[in-house]
Formats: structure tokens, sequence, C-alpha cells
């Protein structure tokens, strides 16, 4: 398993080596989210990490409008000495397929959480792509389904920021009269008990993390099993720049005692994510009254009804006739079956048939307020 | 002589308002099975709805566009190619989606036309080309586009495009926000947002600075008075967002826009378009404050909404009528309180608003009523013009 990290200046680069760390990053201010560099250090940096014997990444990770998008991809066409880009953007994948020779890795953080949405992209790339980064929601069972029928180098986050959302718009810089490039604040919402979420507004518009950084590095061996090729570290949002030599211990020697230490000194709390189990969809049945929802055999919903009267009924699926044997259930899930005895249309006559779409009245039952379902038994 | 015209796509959460909008003249109508769409919250249709809506909605020259965009996950899709097969023998129009897996799926199992979802965020020509290699023929793109690129866009790649003209907007580039997958175990991108975006946030700058603010909540798309631009830069489609609200939503909107998309088709000019007749008709819907967000230029501070989410309502949603002839006199189903002293207005089809005098009510079985209650079922009189199908609207009187 080997390690990248986000390079951010030269004087970090002999540490890298030694520590072991074979990929570094580079994030340019107009193609990454977080970039803090010019395109010209970028490319000054990229000389140097490859001097010294280290892959370098260029990180397109930024979403573009057309215009935008124009601009700048010329500005790469011209010139791009980089071994790999690294992309996020639908569009920009395929223009670097078509525009640039690098390797291509790609940034499958938001969404492609199933093999076939990966393969849409190996059919398209071919041998171009060499790595994808997976998303953070996918749990470890099923990368580890996924490592012998991809053929990819699999990277995940092992450390660092967990973006929650990113807006185009200038959400922080609107609150306050300051005039700068990057604007930082944390941000507490009202729902208790989620404090101090990190925000930042630049020129892609307002990113907002997660209050705990993402780390998988616990499960240093778990990762090794399941057939992670490239653990990503991004150390970017530590206030103090001495983190990089703790991170370097911690990646030439993945032990418990510098992943302790690491934890000490590292600005934020840790989490693990979706690491184990991803359920975020178990609660979905709960946001439904389950008791409205339809079924096959559903054939009418009761509109109204007048005690020891009449129900009355629109007919939304099978036709019903005087005979019918229904199953009536309320919105509080209580059932019960009867047999009708007749049937009225809208104008209160008795009918043999009512139709999908139509308005009628049935006997009066007990507990059926608006909304009870009925179905035919 | 006819003009082109922008196709209508009006939101319809369940089978109810997708006839509503058809009745009220949409071209096109999205709705999503009771799987894969991005609302876990909502009705949604069963198999059997769609089949009817679909034919519904033929029957009246109209289309369906069935939404499968969640970013899904693998044992999501295990039944996914059946239900598309479904789709395609019941002849949906299009599949709306987001995922390139799913792309695939729709692609090997079906005919079915696609569409890529706004969830997609497709934002420059070639991301459109990225999807058109998929097999996609039309793409709802992102937010941030303006008219006029996607203008531009629609005639450099050959592609469809449609464009959200109205209803609530994601302050997040679409599909790029999971607030809700890791505060509340809710993946927001499988329909699940829990909407921590319209909460206050206490913010707290470097400086230390602090302010309390709405300030992830946007306003919402107002995009009526844009309407030239899209037919002049020849946007296909219109997108009016909404399958959580209301019928009166439903039928509002649809007529609002049908209403000046057909001065346009008839005219083929805006001189003399009653703009503020339709503005006035749109205002009559409970919404937050109104934006063009990025539609003519990319959106800026002035789209924050910056409040708490409330209702501003004037009229209500009195009810819907169930039948309506000469003969048998006028059923609603009503959804508010009202009597004799309550000023009801009936959204015709076409042409005006058609003033509902509350005068004599009965309940179904024919005794006398006077005031209604929510749920229940009423008979009218009949009065010429009225119809099944058209929504009911109440002035709110203020206490
Ligand atoms: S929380 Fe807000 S920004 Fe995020 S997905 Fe939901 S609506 Fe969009």
């Amino acid at each position: 398993m080997k390690s990248v990290v986000y390079l951010t200046q030269a004087s970090d680069l002999d540490l890298w080596q030694r520590s072991g760390v074979t990929d570094v990053i580079l994030a340019v201010k107009d193609f990454s989210r977080s970039g803090t560099l010019s395109f010209e250090e970028a490319i000054n940096l990229n000389e140097k990490a490859t001097a010294l014997g280290l892959n370098v990444s260029f990180d397109w990770d930024a979403l573009m409008e057309e215009p935008r998008f124009l601009m700048l991809s010329k500005k790469l066409k011209d010139h791009f000495p980089f071994k790999a880009c690294r992309v996020r953007d639908a569009g920009a994948v395929v223009w670097v397929r078509e525009n640039l020779n690098c390797d291509i890795h790609l940034l499958l953080e938001s969404g492609h959480h199933n093999l076939k949405a990966i393969e849409s992209w190996q059919k398209r790339l071919g041998a171009r792509l060499k790595r994808v980064a997976l998303s953070p929601e996918l749990p470890q069972a099923t990368i580890k389904l996924w490592k012998p029928q991809l053929g990819l180098e699999i990277e995940i986050l092992g450390l660092g920021p967990l973006l929650l959302f990113h807006s185009p718009r200038p959400l922080l810089s609107t609150l306050t009269s300051d005039k700068k490039e990057e604007w930082i604040a944390e941000g507490a919402s009202e729902e208790s008990p989620h404090k101090g979420f990190p925000l930042r507004e630049n020129s892609h518009g307002t990113l907002m993390y997660h209050p705990k950084d993402l780390s998988i590095i616990e499960r240093w061996n778990e990762m090794r099993e399941v057939g992670i090729d490239y653990v990503r570290f991004d150390h970017r949002q530590q206030k103090s720049h001495a983190i990089v030599g703790l991170l370097a211990t911690f990646i030439s020697h993945p032990v418990e005692s510098t992943r302790n230490t690491l934890k000490e000194n590292w600005d934020r709390e840790w989490m693990r994510g979706y690491w184990d189990v991803n359920k975020s969809d178990v609660l979905f049945d709960k946001l439904k009254n389950q008791n409205l929802s339809h079924s096959s055999r559903q054939c009418a919903v009761v509109l109204e009804g007048k005690k020891d009267s009449w129900l009355a009924i629109k007919v939304t699926g099978l036709k019903l006739n005087p005979q019918s044997q229904i199953e009536v259930m309320n919105p509080q899930g209580k059932s019960k079956t009867i047999k009708l005895h007749w049937l009225k249309n809208d104008a209160f006559q008795n009918v043999e048939e009512l139709q999908m779409g139509e308005i009628g009245f049935i006997p009066w039952i007990s507990g059926s307020p608006s909304k009870t379902k009925i179905s035919l038994v | 002589m006819n003009h082109f015209t922008p196709e209508l796509l009006a939101p319809a959460g369940n089978l109810d308002k997708l006839k509503t909008a058809i009745l009220y003249g949409a071209d096109a109508v999205y709705c999503a099975g009771q799987d894969y769409g991005l609302r876990a919250a909502a009705d949604n249709f069963t198999q059997e709805e769609l089949a009817v809506g679909v034919q519904f909605a033929h029957e009246r020259g109209s289309k369906v566009y069935v939404v499968l965009n969640g970013f899904l996950h693998d044992e999501d899709l295990a039944g996914l190619p059946k239900f598309i097969q479904f789709l395609d023998s019941i002849k949906v129009d299009a599949v709306i989606v987001s995922d390139p897996g799913v792309a695939l799926l729709v692609k090997e199992h079906s005919t079915i036309p696609l569409h890529v979802s706004t969830q997609a965020s497709v934002l420059n020509l070639h991301g459109v080309k990225a999807w058109s290699e998929l097999g996609a023929t039309r793409v709802v793109l992102g937010r941030e586009v303006t008219v006029h690129d996607a203008g531009t866009l629609q005639r450099t790649s050959g592609i469809e495009m449609e464009m959200f003209v109205h209803g609530a907007m994601c302050m997040a580039y679409s599909g790029h926000c999971v607030i809700s997958n890791f505060t509340q175990g809710r993946d927001s991108n499988r329909g699940g947002c829990a909407h921590s975006c319209r909460f206050s946030y206490d913010i707290k700058f470097e400086d230390g600075q602090r302010e309390s603010s709405f300030f992830m909540s946007s306003k919402d798309l107002e995009g009526l008075s844009v309407l030239p631009r899209f037919v002049q830069e020849g946007i296909v489609s219109l997108k009016v967002e909404g399958r959580m609200k209301s019928e009166l939503y439903a039928a509002t909107t649809t007529r609002v826009y049908r209403q000046a998309l057909d001065f346009w088709k008839n005219h083929g000019s805006w001189e003399n378009a009653p703009w503020m007749k339709w503005q006035e008709e749109m205002r009559k819907l409970p919404h937050r404050d109104e934006t063009t967000a990025s539609l003519i230029a990319p959106a800026g501070s002035d789209s924050i909404y910056d409040e708490r989410e409330h209702v501003d309502q004037s009229w209500a949603m009195a009810g819907v009528i169930l039948a309506a002839s000469s003969e048998r006199g006028v059923m609603i189903e009503c959804r508010h309180t009202f009597d004799q002293t309550s000023q009801l207005e009936v959204l015709t089809f076409k042409g005006d608003v058609i003033e509902l005098p509350v005068r004599e009510m009965c309940a179904p079985d024919f005794t006398s009523i006077e005031k209604t209650k929510p749920s229940s079922l009423i008979r009218f009189p009949w009065i010429e013009g009225l119809a099944a199908g058209q929504v009911i609207r109440l002035k709110k009187v203020r206490s």
C-alpha cells in the first residue's frame, strides 16, 4: 500500500521522499477546489519532485461552467508536464482524454457507488485510466468485492477533511465587508449536536466540511486486506505545518504509536465514516407512512365517511362491484375485511360497477377515515 | 403562424398531480416509481399508476419522463433491469438518470430515450459529450449554467438542453451535497436529503467576527421573467421543480407558464404580453423570495434567502373538482374549511379564473351544509365552465 500526499512547498519534498511517499498531488488554485499553488509553482514543484523519483499528479477537481472551462483548459493544452491528471467533472475527463497524453486518475468521490458506473468509464478511457479514487461512502466490503474485477489502482482518502457541500455561490463573503481571496470560518448548525463545520470560500465557491476529519488509518491492515493500493493523506487544513513531520513519521512507520502521536497533534477529531457499513437508506421507509403507500391489490381510497351511513371512495385501481370482498387498512395500519352489499355512483344511485378514476359510495365501515386504503381480497 | 416554443415540463408527485399538470397544459411531466428517484418521502407511483399515467398523458398528446436519478449502490441495481423493461413496455417517453451505471443499464435493457438529470451537474460542452457517449439525447443542465451558455451548448453539441425555470433550488452543485449522509445517516443522493441548508448557522470567522445566518438557504428560482431569453436561445425544454408540492402549485405554475408560452407561440413576439397578470397569479402561491439565480449571470449574494422557512400564503388550496356535469352538478373534494363568506376561485384549464360563489352546498348524500371540513366531499350547483380536475383556491382571511 502506497501513500499519496499533497505537496504544497518545495521544502517538504525531502521529508516526503524519505518517508516512503511515492505520489504527490499538486493542487493549483484555478483547477483545484482547495488549491493553493499557482500554475508556475506547480510546474516548478513537478520538476523537483520528478527528479526525486516521485510520481506527480495534477489535481483538477473543480467544477467549471463552459466559459471558465474554455479559458482554463487552454492553459493546460499549451503545457502539461505532469505524469497524471486527477479529474472529477465528466467534462474534464473527456477533455483530458482528448487533449492530453497523461495518465488519468478518476475522482469518483461523488456517486459512482456501483461497479457498472466505473465500468462506463473504463470502457471509454481504456488504458489511459490508471487509478480510481473511490467514494468515502463505500464500505470496505464493497471495495473488497470490486478489487479483483476492476483491474485498476484503487485510492481512498485515508486521513483528511471530508467535503460535505460545495456551492458555486459566495456564501461567506456576503457576511463580511472584508475583501480577500479566501474566507475561512466555522459554522454551528442549530441542529444540535452538529457544531464546528469548517467553511471556506474561494474562487470556486463555498465549501463545507465535516467537523471531524475522516480517518481510516486506524484500520491499516484492513485497508491492505481489501486491496487499497493508495492511501491519500490531506494535511492542508491543519493550522501548524509542523504536522507534516508527524505525518511523514507515520507514513514511514504506520504503527499505533506514530498514529497516536499524529492523532494527538491533529487539529480535528477523527471519524471512520462508512468504512464498516453504509446504511444510509434504511431510514427511508420511515420518511413515508407505509400504511398509505400503494399496493398492487389496492383498488380504492376513502375520501370521507358519514357515520353509520356511507364511505365516499375514489377508485384508483381494479374495479369494484357490489359483491366485492374488500380489506380496508387505515393510516394507523389497522385493517379489517368485509363484503360489500351495495355500491353507489357519485349521484348516489346504485350501480353494478365502479371503474378506475370514478367516485362512488360503499357502506360505512368504522375506523376508516380519509386516506384509508381499500384492496380486493 | 406557430413559433418555436419550448416544451413545458411539469412535476408529478403522484397520479393526481400528473393529471392536474396535464389538464392544465403541460407538454410533459416527470415522475418517479417507488424506488430509484430522489424523493424518498414523496408518494411516487406504483407500476399500475405509472401505466395509467402514461396512458392518460399520451391520450392528451403529453409525454411522461420517469426519474431514475439516484446515485445507486450495487444492491440497488438488482431490480432495476426489470423495472426498466416495464417502463419500456408502457412506453414512457424518456428516463432521467444521473448515474452512469444506470445509464448503461437503461441502454442494455430498453430503447427508452435517455435524459441526464441536473443531479449529474453537467456544466460544459465536454460534460454534454461525456453523456452523449452513453447515449443521452437530452441534458438537464446544472443550475449554474446561464440561458445564453445553454443555448450555445445546445447548438454546438446537437443535444437537447433542458433547464429548470421555476421552483426551489439546491444551494449546492446538484449531487455535491452529502450533509444529510454524514450528519443524519440519510443518503441525499438516494432521496434522503434532510434540507440542512435551510437551517440557521452561527458563523465564526477566523478573525473572531460572528454572524448568525441562514447563509446556505437559496431563494426560489423564478424564470417567468426570463422566458424571452429561453425562447431566443431555443432551449428545448423548461422544467418546473416541485414533485412534493400541492395540486394548487401544479395547476398554477403549469397554467401560467402555459399561457405565457402560448402567447409567444401565437404572436411570435412578447409585445403586450400580460406579464403583470402572470406574475400576480404566481404570487398567489406560497413561495420564498425569488431569484433568477444563474439564468442570466452567475448567482450572487442576492440569491441567498437568509430567512427561516415560512409560508407567505395569501391563497390556499380549497379543493379539487372530482366530477362536474350540468345534470349531476359538481362534486368537490375539500382541502380547507370554507363557508358562504369565503372567496373562492376556480383555475380553469384555459382562460380566466371563475369566481365561485359559495351558496348552496350539500354533503354527498344531498343534506345541506353551511361549512366545509378539510378532507370532505361537497356538492355544488353546476356552473358553466367547471370541469373535473380543476383546482379551486381560497383567499385566506388574515385574523
Ligand atoms: S441539504 Fe440543501 S443543498 Fe444539500 S442536497 Fe439538500 S437541498 Fe441540496
